[in-house]
């Protein structure tokens, strides 16, 4: 009987304390995304962003401004150019781009090329 | 000229191993055999079954005299180093690594250098599934004692439910030194028979619905809260339960060479090089201590039937507590990753996946079971700094 109680009495203790410890972790644990969000916005303020979590601006370009006569084609673009810069960056939906100006290039691709590589694509999706 | 030829002949004779060995010897020899046969063609555990098993035949080859247990075990309950230096032999000092506590904390070192803590840090409610898996630790040392066991023994014995090798090591040599061939060899016999273990387990207390649970996507984790957690972990479980900072410091200073980006030479160091190097030893000496007369024997058998129970305890516990945070949180946990509580990293964690899996083949659970299973290594070293506080 004494050995039973001496038991229960060790278990007791051992769970409580386990558990103590984890939980405490847990508590902890839910505080460090604040870590990120201070970090977050002093990298905004100090360096402009050079890390996965900070903003990527392109400078602003005058074109992009005069260039405005299709807005719905350039909203196309600019998710587009958003989208690639993402992907080639590798990064999560946290990472914030931000296309401040593009600027057309002439076509000098031949048309014959053009065609050929989008049915490509089409063929692809 | 031909008496002495045949004294000679006849001295080597009487001294081989075949004639001052016992029969409980080459039952010994057999076991290791049976030993290597898992470790090289089932390949269970092999890095460390295979050392441990080489170690074991070493150490009851007949006359041999490799290792020598009297040399630990004095009356005085204090190691004779003096005594090791003068008689003892090349196994005697790999042993001394154990005795002392230093090969298990250095074997955390690499663990730690090779572990990803993200998965937990990204949800950090899953370390209580850790903490909920070392309950089975607790039943099982109240079942040894009951069966008779002395406290230290069956505070060693119940630890293998936590399914961590070093840690059930570390603690049979502090507590139990004799009893740390069939310990270590149940502890890590029971790990490798994860796949086979735990299924039937995770079954029997989920329903099909609880498995088919698809959990959500886990957030990024950053590399500032990735190198915050070793340091907080350590200061917090240290201050806490400074018996648990050999295993728990050694464990986050590997996971800070790794994380910190700074020391990348000494980083590769401990989870390749050292962490091999000390597994040799560790699996060597543990295996020397599998002596005849220290196996064969009731206790083993005992030792382990308490195991697999422990083992088993752990998972059930663990599934139980994930089947609570099921229903706490409407349906968004899987109970199947509270398994993966009990540590065997990452064994557990990819059982939790093909069982989901079965219920829902589309279900990828496996990032949210690294979770838990890392929690599970972390509340395997607090049951064992209890233990260690109360009985040590």
């Amino acid at each position: 009987m004494e050995t039973l109680k001496f038991a229960f009495t060790i278990t007791l203790i051992g769970i409580t304390i386990v558990f103590l410890s984890l939980i405490a972790l847990c508590v902890l644990m839910s505080l460090f995304p604040l870590l990120n969000y201070e970090w977050k916005k002093s990298s905004d303020t100090d360096k402009g962003g050079s890390d996965d979590s900070s903003y990527l601006e392109i400078e602003e370009d005058d074109d992009f401004h005069n260039d405005s006569s299709d807005n719905s084609s350039n909203s196309s673009l600019i998710a587009l150019l958003t989208a690639a810069a993402t992907a080639y960056m590798g990064s999560s939906s946290d990472v914030k781009v931000r296309v401040t100006s593009f600027k057309r290039i002439p076509q000098t691709s031949p048309v014959w090329n053009t065609v050929g590589r989008s049915e490509y694509i089409s063929n692809k999706l | 000229m031909l008496n002495d030829f045949i004294n000679i002949i006849g001295d080597i004779i009487s001294k081989s191993g075949f004639v001052i060995g016992e029969y409980r010897h080459f039952i010994m020899i057999f076991i290791s055999c049976v030993l290597f046969y898992l470790a090289i063609a089932k390949e269970y555990e092999p890095l460390l079954l295979l050392p441990i098993a080489f170690g074991m035949l070493l150490t009851n080859l007949p006359g041999a005299n490799l290792y020598h247990p009297e040399l630990f075990i004095t009356e005085s309950g204090k190691v004779d180093i003096i005594e090791i230096f003068n008689n003892g032999g090349l196994l005697d000092f790999l042993y001394l690594g154990v005795k002392f506590g230093v090969y298990p904390p250095l074997i955390f070192l690499g663990i730690g250098a090779m572990t990803d803590f993200g998965p937990l840090l990204s949800n950090p409610k899953s370390i209580l599934l850790g903490a909920a898996s070392q309950i089975g630790i607790f039943i099982t040392f109240i079942c040894a004692l009951l069966l008779g066991f002395s406290q230290e023994v069956a505070a060693a014995i119940a630890i293998i439910g936590g399914a961590d090798g070093p840690t059930a090591i570390y603690v049979t040599s502090q507590l139990a030194p004799k009893m740390l061939g069939p310990i270590a060899i149940a502890a890590y016999s029971y790990m490798a028979l994860v796949p086979m273990i735990q299924p039937p387990i995770m079954k029997l207390f989920t329903t099909k619905k609880e498995r088919e649970t698809v959990m959500g996507q886990l957030r990024k984790v950053s590399k500032r809260e990735k190198i915050a957690f070793p340091i907080v972990v350590t200061i917090l479980i240290c201050l806490f339960l400074p018996d648990a900072a050999p295993l728990v410091g050694m464990l986050m200073l590997g996971n800070l060479f790794r994380e910190s980006g700074v020391v990348e030479r000494i980083s590769k160091t401990a989870e390749n090089e050292l962490i091999n190097i000390i597994t040799i030893f560790l699996g060597l000496s543990v295996g020397a201590t599998a002596t005849a007369e220290n196996f064969l024997n009731r206790q083993t058998l005992f030792i382990l039937f308490l195991g697999l129970a422990a083992f088993s305890l752990s998972t059930a516990t663990g599934v139980l507590f994930g089947k609570i945070m099921y229903y706490a949180t409407g349906g968004k946990v899987n109970p199947l990753i509270g398994s993966a509580g009990v540590s065997a990293v990452p064994m557990s964690a990819r059982v939790s996946q093909k069982v989901a899996s079965e219920a829902n083949p589309g279900n990828f659970i496996l990032m949210h079971a690294m979770g838990p299973n890392i929690a599970g290594v972390i509340g395997s070293a607090v049951a064992a700094g209890v233990l260690l506080a109360v009985f040590r």
